[in-house]
């Protein structure tokens, strides 16, 4: 009656179906928790960790037992470092001339390079703990010098900044390390990686004319982001932001 | 080479489905075999099943989602899932369930069925068809994606600005949601457009407004509603989208915009949505329920109003969404008023299905059991949509398990019950088999009983301060017990739906032959043999009444619907178009080809999302402009449509 | 060829509609048992000026509903069961068809009896609407509630600025009178909810709202956040204190009391510690302590919980908080300090000071 009717069967090409949808769900599902923690906030964010410092869960007896020695806290320094070596920070190099042509690397890398959460966290750091109050927000400078479109005279590598903010510099930068966890530090190395950008035609020995700086960013009152050389406009040689309206 | 003449007066003929004319048909209709026929295919009934399974797994996916989620609830302070991952599956949870099983689901049936009741050969536009089907696994696809990279959405599925934008949510979560949005609004817009077309033109002669079956009552109108709310949402998904690419600041409070702007958009869209996935389902119990109860629709036409009235109405309740927003005291009475209002017309289609099982000889069969169900689980999710609708009621019942418990019910009490059912009534047209009456009872019953057990105690969790989308509670808060009945009840519904895909596993290949009426239906697909051949109808029948299968035992009128003698139109692949109101004859309509365009459409399409998704532009710009070449081809005058009638596939 | 289809037994078959919905009823029975347990996050019965009326609205709601809902169950289960035919499942052409009675008055009726149901529902929604649109007198206090990912930013505000003060995720309020509370956001939406006193009131962006409540009964009522907000807001509690006349300007004055100058050497050591390692995020008045980050830590010892009603505030829990915010609430924006033993014991030490 039917000649060559052909009785599609949707079972094979429902297994198919349901193959390709529950596939990837299934691989995700074995990927989630590696992916998922990685966007938790590092706990430890030192690269390594060589000393058992860090987080404590025992239960503090009362306070009389608090008073182990006024040197408690200075010396206590494992923590403050957040368990990098000193060693391997001090061979951190702060300038890009080097004797000879061998160059050095840094030995600290930022443990939350790459995340984007890193960054978010960063740029909420960067207002909390005002340091928008002396490098302006986006870092365009102001007290502080800028750190979105000008060299970094104490190095720019992660671990540069990391020591800059760590450390404090002379002339006004404060210290910070001890009073601000690591991994907050981390996150605000990686959020100032991300509004940096280096001067350009920026060699050692050749001047730099303004000319060569055709954009500056938009001002951060007419759109806040963790990436706010995406929104530039033409240079305005410091008058009135071409944003204004 | 004779060219088909469209602009001829129709041969008439009486002739069955095994008369030669019938065998010429066939060759026109029949889809190529292979692997590319399949790729092809414009058939509605292939696509249409399509749709039904692609749909069914993607509820099994979005059930899998629920299990874990009521795993992580069971008790409190559970740690089987991290907060991260515990949003991101409640949100793809959301949105699987809503947008990639529950329209699709019942645009399968209609697809399916839409030409079969209406007494046509397709659909109006079956390439547009097949794009649908593919735009719609392609945008599910795409969503899903995220979950490889462990970046599934999730601000749940109604992603709320400014938690969605890029501040806040750097990772790439939002934007495949956002996309994945825009792709499946093409594919529901495109559905939409051919069931409307369809349902004006395509209807057999005789089949005047008011003999319509009330399923494509029900998918016109909601099709009419997608037309008018989808691309709006589509249009604020790309605002979205635009805030975090490019530092726009449409909803964005950083540069003046406004996150309230987002919930009106989305609410506009989704409050008429919510109608669009259970409207059609009505159409299914009003369609299905008179079979079994043996008379036809008590009050077709108040139904068939009160469907049109609940879509209208729907477009203006949106801000019952927002009560606690802060929204002025005038604007919260105006949208309280018309909640309440829309009570009346769903009121409407309940008295007439009570009214249908009243004045006729109910037979228990499994499909009437699901709509029995299905009025009771109607009603009891109305009446809590009721009282949110109170404003100072929904101020404490919103953001609770109240409300969780009300969609539900709402959701798998509207939609998924009268799915099940109407698989049962319509897989022995589908297949040629029937389902097994036995093992339905017990998909039956269990589906019931875990449904319930899973969600009417969520009322009570929510009306003891359950707040929503939080991945854990804390012991001292009164809901573990009930907490842990849900769950178990949710298990028990899981069980149940395992029952009814082996039902369906095993009646493939084992259950009873069905001939073309099994259960002595009314309307036109009961005349056709089971599964219908790929011209569904040797000749067009004419109709004279809403039920042209039973006019010789209703004894109604004069009229006599005429199925074996009609119009012959066997020059080429040729369907009848027919006056709107009326349903006289009209036109004689070029059917398309099996085409591989909507394919290559869609995966041009996608490709270019994905590029847009990935920031690669100039690749997403190549694959528009690929795409324009794509459609323009699709669209490219065919000197096949001018076929021979001699013209076969062999 | 058609397998004979087996015909369950009817009677056995009838017996299955009363054990579906004993079970469905055994569930409601087991929820009102659940019911008596302690719901703090309940609104069935109001403890607040709004929170009355919006209950009684609730509940004739709730009443109502059920009552349409047995109704309209019982006519589609009495109805099947009365009509039901005689044909069996498998030969459903034993049953003729034909069109009989006048079906429509059943839409008639109950459409009818619906509609009025409704309009007496809308009615007394209006009536609570209005009931509950502006207190009695003007408000008492008014408390500034700034919601941030994932904790409550409270000011109290004061005609006279020397009483303006801030605190975190604790709220006191005088019984019987009525209190405005201004909400704002620091970040993304998150809503204002205690149950018991008050309905809920969104946290939008660039937005401040105004909502009003009265407590009539003192306790300690349990608050929520209602808007999802992130990844902690299942942890985004807030706790309200509502207390007589004379017990709330005695916590307002003591609340504005800076803390007290350390005289001991290890109390000087310890808020050396705690200035250094807190200090940046976390704000106490009377010391340098002024990060504005985090909560207010001012009298932390006078609030009941911490990290917004997530722990209950004690020594054991606080100074596990302190040494892994992040296992309590990951994701929250208090990270891991790497802080040693002997340091955390210092900081223990100062916060038990800061009554």
């Amino acid at each position: 009656m039917m000649r060559g009717l052909r009785t599609s069967s949707p079972l094979p090409r429902a297994r198919a179906i349901l193959g390709l949808t529950a596939g990837p769900l299934v691989c995700a599902t074995l990927l989630l928790p590696r992916l998922a923690v990685a966007q938790q906030p590092a706990d430890q964010p030192a690269p390594s960790s060589g000393e058992p410092s860090g987080k404590v869960v025992e239960e503090p007896t009362p306070s009389g037992s608090a008073g182990g020695g006024p040197t408690q806290v200075e010396e206590d320094t494992g923590s403050y470092a957040g368990g990098a070596p000193a060693a391997r920070l001090l061979q951190t190099p702060v300038t890009n001339v080097f004797p000879g042509v061998v160059k050095r690397k840094p030995g600290v890398a930022n443990p939350v390079a790459g995340d984007a959460e890193a960054a978010t966290r960063g740029m909420q750091y960067f207002n909390a703990f005002n340091c928008s109050g002396c490098h302006a927000p986006n870092g365009g400078g102001g007290m502080g010098p800028s750190l979105s479109n000008a060299p970094f005279i104490y190095g720019s590598e992660p671990a540069n900044i990391y020591l800059s903010i760590y450390q404090g510099r002379p002339g006004g930068m404060p210290t910070f390390g001890g009073t601000v966890p690591d991994s907050v530090i981390w996150d605000l190395v990686t959020y100032i990686q991300g509004i940096s950008k280096p001067w350009p035609g920026q060699k050692w020995g050749v001047t730099v004319s303004a000319e060569t700086m055709k954009v500056e960013q938009v001002p951060t009152e007419f759109g806040a982001s963790i990436d706010p050389w995406s929104q530039t406009q033409s240079f305005s040689h410091g008058q009135r932001p071409n944003s204004a309206r | 080479m004779a060219v088909i003449d469209y602009d001829r007066a129709p041969e008439f003929a009486t002739a069955g489905y095994d008369s030669p004319a019938a065998s010429r048909l066939h060759a026109l209709w029949e889809t190529k075999p292979g692997l590319i026929g399949w790729l092809s295919t414009v058939d509605h009934k292939e696509l249409g099943v399509r749709y039904l399974v692609t749909a069914f797994a993607f509820l099994l996916l979005g059930g899998l989602e629920a299990l874990i989620m009521r795993l992580q609830l069971a008790q409190p302070n559970e740690h089987l899932l991290s907060p991260e991952q515990y949003n991101q599956i409640f949100s793809m949870h959301g949105i699987t369930m809503i947008f990639l099983y529950a329209q699709p689901i019942l645009s399968g049936f209609s697809i399916y069925l839409f030409p079969l009741i209406l007494g046509t050969r397709d659909m109006a536009f079956p390439r547009l068809n097949a794009f649908s089907y593919w735009a719609y696994l392609a945008a599910g696809l795409f969503m899903y994606a995220s979950f490889l990279i462990g970046a599934a959405p999730n601000d749940g599925w109604f992603n709320y600005a400014p938690y969605a934008l890029k501040q806040f949510n750097p990772n790439p979560n939002m934007d495949f949601y956002a996309l994945g949005m825009i792709l499946l609004g093409v594919s529901t817009t495109a559905g939409a457009v051919n069931f409307l077309v369809t349902f004006l033109r395509l209807r057999a002669p005789g089949m005047s407004i008011n003999r319509v079956p009330i399923l494509a009552w029900g998918t016109t109108t909601t099709s009419v509603g997608i037309l008018l709310s989808v691309p709006a949402v589509s249009l604020a998904f790309f605002l979205l989208w635009l805030d975090r690419q490019f530092g726009t600041h449409f909803y964005n409070p950083d540069g003046q915009g406004q996150p309230l702007l987002w919930q009106h958009l989305f609410w506009m869209f989704a409050h008429p949505w919510v109608y669009i996935i259970v409207l059609p389902a009505m159409g299914i119990v009003s369609d299905a329920l008179p079979i079994f109860c043996r008379r036809p629709l008590v009050g077709y036409t108040v139904v068939v109003l009160a469907t049109i009235t609940t879509m209208v109405l729907g477009f203006g309740v949106w801000l019952h969404h927002m009560f606690a927003t802060g929204l002025p005291f005038l604007a919260l009475s105006f949208f309280s008023g018309a909640s309440f209002i829309i009570t009346v017309p769903s009121a409407v289609a309940v008295f007439a299905w009570i009214a249908t099982i009243w004045a006729g000889r109910p037979v228990f069969t499994t499909a009437f059991l699901y709509f029995a169900g299905f009025v009771s689980m109607f009603v009891i999710g109305g009446v809590s949509g009721v009282m949110t609708a109170a404003v100072p009621a929904d101020r404490q019942l919103t953001d609770t398990y109240f409300v969780v418990a009300h969609i539900h019910y709402v959701l798998i009490g509207i939609n998924l019950f009268p799915v099940l059912g109407g698989l049962h009534v319509w897989f022995p047209k589908m297949t040629g088999r029937m389902l097994s009456e036995r093992l339905g009872r017990w998909s039956f019953w269990t589906v019931f009983i875990g449904f319930n057990m899973a969600f009417l105690p969520m009322h009570w969790t929510g009306l003891a301060g359950m707040p929503r989308r939080i991945y854990t509670y804390p012991e001292g808060m009164g809901w573990d017990t009930v907490n842990l009945i849900t769950t178990i009840g949710a298990f028990v519904l899981a069980a149940g739906i395992l029952i009814f895909l082996a039902n369906i596993a095993l009646s493939r290949r084992n259950g009873r032959v069905a001939g073309p009426n099994p259960w002595d239906g009314p309307t036109l697909e009961w005349s056709t043999p089971s599964p219908p051949p790929p011209y569904n109808f040797p000749v067009i029948p004419a109709v004279a009444s809403r039920h042209p299968l039973w006019e010789d035992r209703l004894d109604e009128g004069l009229g006599r619907s005429s199925i074996r003698r009609g119009v012959v139109l066997d020059h080429g692949k040729e369907a009848l178009a027919t006056s709107t109101l009326d349903g006289e004859p009209d036109a004689i309509l070029k059917m398309p080809e099996d085409s591989l365009s909507p394919l290559v459409a869609t995966i041009v399409m996608t490709a270019a999302f994905a590029g847009l998704l990935l920031h690669w532009w100039m690749f997403a710009g190549v694959c528009a402009a690929l795409l324009l070449a794509a459609t323009i081809i699709w669209l490219w005058p065919e000197r096949e449509l001018g076929q021979r009638a001699e013209a076969s596939h062999g | 060829m058609t397998r004979p289809h087996p015909v369950s037994n009817p009677r056995r078959r009838r017996s299955r509609w009363p054990a579906a919905w004993t079970a469905a009823v055994t569930a409601d029975a087991l929820c009102s048992v659940a019911a008596s347990a302690e719901t703090p996050l309940g609104y069935l019965e109001g403890f607040g000026v709004k929170t009355r009326e919006i209950a009684h609205l609730t509940w004739a709601l709730l009443i109502l509903s059920i009552v349409v809902v047995v109704i309209t169950s019982a006519l589609v289960v009495v109805g099947a069961l009365l009509r039901r035919s005689r044909a069996p499942v498998g030969n459903i052409e034993q049953e003729p068809v034909s069109r009989s009675g006048r079906g429509v008055a059943w839409i008639t009726i109950g459409v009818s009896v619906s509609t009025v149901a409704l309009i007496g529902s809308m009615a007394w929604t209006a009536y609570t609407m209005a009931a509950i649109r502006a207190p009695s007198q003007n408000p008492a206090v008014t408390i500034e509630v700034t919601g941030r990912q994932w904790w409550w930013q409270v000011r109290y505000q004061s005609d006279d600025p020397s009483r303006v003060f801030d605190t975190a995720n604790e709220i006191h309020v005088p019984v019987g009178k009525p209190v405005r509370v201004r909400v704002k956001t620091a970040d993304v939406i998150h809503s204002f909810w205690i149950p018991a006193v008050s309905d809920k009131i969104d946290l939008i962006p660039n937005q401040t709202n105004e909502t009003w409540f009265q407590a009539d009964k003192a306790g300690i009522y349990r608050g929520q956040c209602s808007e999802y907000c992130g990844k902690q807001h299942a942890h985004m509690g807030l706790v309200l204190v509502a207390e007589d006349e004379a017990s709330f300007k005695a916590w307002w004055d003591g609340q504005l009391t800076p803390a007290a100058e350390p005289e001991k050497s290890e109390l000087v050591r310890a808020e050396g510690v705690f200035l250094q390692r807190c200090g940046a995020c976390h704000g106490v008045r009377g010391t340098s302590a002024g990060g504005r980050f985090g909560p207010d830590l001012s009298h932390l010892m006078s609030r009941r919980t911490i990290a917004a009603a997530t722990l209950p505030n004690d020594t054991g829990h606080l100074s596990g908080w302190v040494a892994d915010p992040q296992h309590v609430k990951p994701g929250n924006l208090m990270p891991n300090l790497g802080i040693s033993g002997p340091e955390l014991a210092s900081v223990q030490t100062y916060l038990a000071t800061l009554n």
